[in-house]
């Protein structure tokens, strides 16, 4: 074989191989961004780098104790995927969340106060494509006391410019409820949600004037509260008020 | 020409190596499988999240006991899943021929592929174009009933909140015509009201000139709706008849006449089947926060035979037939109902 030959071959495979590794589906990152999260926590998202075949979620996922061991029935194990494959919804598991289950008093809760757990993804889960993925992820999650309170959109920070709003709220809110449960009423426009602040970026610049910032009152907490009630009503408590708000809103001005 | 063919191959190599695929715009993963009385075939798919009707015309024919020893083996070949392991979604029986329809995937796979029993061999099916009604945004389907004029369909929300919902559509299907409640469910066990669990599985059965649905969530009450409350917009308080327990999620939900009164049948994860006696079932007084626990004087009796049995639907009136699962070994069973 000529040099140049072998040369060309092996660049051929080089570049292959290349092409090869970069369709491994990663790991992008796990929503709430933040590491200290309320004992009683919900709910986690695993953003991919691909569309992933599900199937298999939970047999690379393990939540680890401050010692390293796998804790048993950590998450409810129902693979909740977006439409597109690519974000993966868990469950802590509710029944361990949740006070007076008997698995709860069986097992103890999940993640307890003051304590420290690592969420941790194993290599092999595998791409719509086929490929598994190729390296392991890693979060570390430091737990402070449980969150029992809705979310309250009078304490929330709203600034506006002609350009855009943005809106600092007052506690680690659900990613995905946060990117879509917001609204400025008669106004049209796009919403980014980055950690604990909402950005909205009206289509056409905000004329100088009064508005208003609709909130679905869907949207949760870490520990599933929301503006109806909170996550856990006690006991006795009568069902949902059929007159609930189906939404909150602020007022916000433009100058 | 040589050079083009030969550009072709590469590219069509290049493409496998990234991993484009083609779309798929036709895939659907049937999780959950319903006939109604003429034949036609109800679906929801978990993958588009839609409900899919298929008109299924076949010959009358008796029902006869089916036993397939060797399904997960068939099963494999026919989805090519080499190692890896594959899945049973559902099971439903035509109540003209008294065929027996699977849906099954392999792992990872983005769709299912529907299996007709043909004596002891499974034959692929080739759907016809379906009717679709498509669920609201981001509602991932459980379970579905089809009872008189109606499918009901239990779903959770993919993203953002922690819901549970269930979906009336009036038959005959059509997009547009369907109405979605959230549920709001009394947990015995720790005696809250939530609209947070979803309905896993779930079955239908008429009573007193009313259509009603039983459902229970992973952690396990057994609860009681009544269709005509599945309203658009609506809240519907459920009624909870009996608490199950924990650790013992449910899988499939069978009602069946048993002398002259509905019996309830749960097939779970854990242990035999829970067969629940049929005053509790029509129960009118004992219900939410007087709902007793399975455990507490309840007749509720644990079926041995049933241990291992996923997915179920009636054969006859005095049979189903299963989907059993003995450590990780499928097959396909007929039993006669407890």
């Amino acid at each position: 074989m000529k040099p140049a030959a072998a040369v060309g071959l092996l660049a051929f495979v080089a570049v292959g191989y290349v092409f090869w590794t970069a369709q491994a589906p990663q790991v992008l990152g796990v929503h709430p961004e933040t590491e200290t999260v309320p004992s009683n926590l919900l709910r986690l998202y695993v953003d991919f780098s691909r569309p992933m075949a599900g199937d298999d979620a939970f047999e690379h996922l393990q939540l680890l104790d401050s010692s390293g061991r796998p804790i048993e029935d950590a998450f409810r194990e129902i693979e909740l995927w977006s439409r597109d494959n690519r974000r993966l919804m868990l469950y802590v598991h509710p029944g361990r969340v949740k006070s007076g289950l008997a698995l709860g008093d069986q097992l103890g809760p999940v993640i307890e106060q003051g304590k420290t757990y690592t969420l941790r993804l194993l290599p092999g889960m595998k791409g719509r494509n086929g490929r598994p993925s190729t390296s392991s992820f890693a979060r570390p999650l430091q737990v402070c006391g449980p969150d029992h309170e809705p979310p309250d959109v009078g304490r929330w920070t709203l600034r506006a410019t002609p350009e855009r709003l943005e809106v600092d709220v007052d506690e680690w809110l659900d990613h995905a409820g946060l990117e879509d449960f917001l609204s400025v009423e008669g106004v049209q426009g796009r919403w980014r949600a980055e950690g604990r602040q909402a950005l909205f970026f009206p289509s056409r610049r905000f004329a100088p004037g009064e508005y208003r910032l609709v909130v679905d009152a869907r949207l949760e907490d870490l520990a599933g509260n929301n503006f109806i009630r909170p996550f856990e009503t006690p006991s006795g408590a009568t069902p949902l008020p059929s007159d609930r708000p189906a939404a909150v809103s602020r007022p916000f001005r433009v100058r | 020409m040589i050079g083009n063919i030969s550009l072709a191959v590469v590219a069509a190599l290049g493409l496998v190596a990234l991993g484009l695929t083609p779309p798929q715009e036709n895939v659907s993963l049937l999780v959950a499988l319903k006939f109604d009385a003429k034949g036609t075939l109800y679906a929801a798919d978990a993958k588009g999240d839609r409900v899919l009707a298929f008109a299924m015309d076949e010959k009358e024919a008796r029902a006869k006991p089916v036993s397939i020893a060797s399904l997960g083996e068939q099963l494999k070949k026919a989805l090519d899943a080499g190692a890896d392991p594959v899945s049973v979604h559902d099971i439903a029986v035509h109540p003209v021929s008294h065929a027996i329809y699977i849906s099954a995937s392999k792992k990872g796979a983005a769709g299912s592929t529907l299996f007709r029993v043909n004596g002891d061999k499974l034959e692929k099916v080739d759907l016809a174009k379906p009717t679709a009604v498509a669920l609201p945004t981001g509602a991932r389907p459980f379970d579905l009933v089809v009872i008189s004029k109606d499918v009901v369909v239990s779903s959770m929300n993919r993203d953002k909140t922690f819901g549970s919902t269930l979906h009336r559509i009036a038959l005959p299907l059509k997009e547009g015509g369907i109405a979605t409640s959230e549920t709001e469910i009394y947990h015995t066990s720790h005696k809250r009201w939530e609209t947070k669990t979803p309905l896993v599985a779930m079955a239908g059965f008429s009573a007193g000139g009313q259509d009603y649905v039983m459902g229970s969530t992973a952690c396990t009450p057994v609860v009681r709706i009544g269709v005509g409350d599945v309203a658009d917009k609506k809240k519907i308080q459920t009624q909870t008849i009996v608490e199950l327990g924990s650790r013992n999620a449910p899988v499939s939900m069978l009602v069946y006449t048993q002398k002259n009164q509905p019996t309830l049948l749960v097939t779970n994860n854990k242990e035999g089947a829970y067969k629940v006696a049929a005053p509790v079932l029509v129960e009118k007084a004992k219900l939410n926060e007087q709902a007793v626990n399975r455990g507490a004087g309840v007749p509720i009796e644990v079926v041995d035979a049933w241990k291992g049995v996923k997915r179920t639907t009636l054969l006859d009136a005095a049979s189903a037939v299963a989907i059993k699962d003995d450590g990780g070994t499928l097959s396909l069973v007929t039993l006669p109902l407890p």
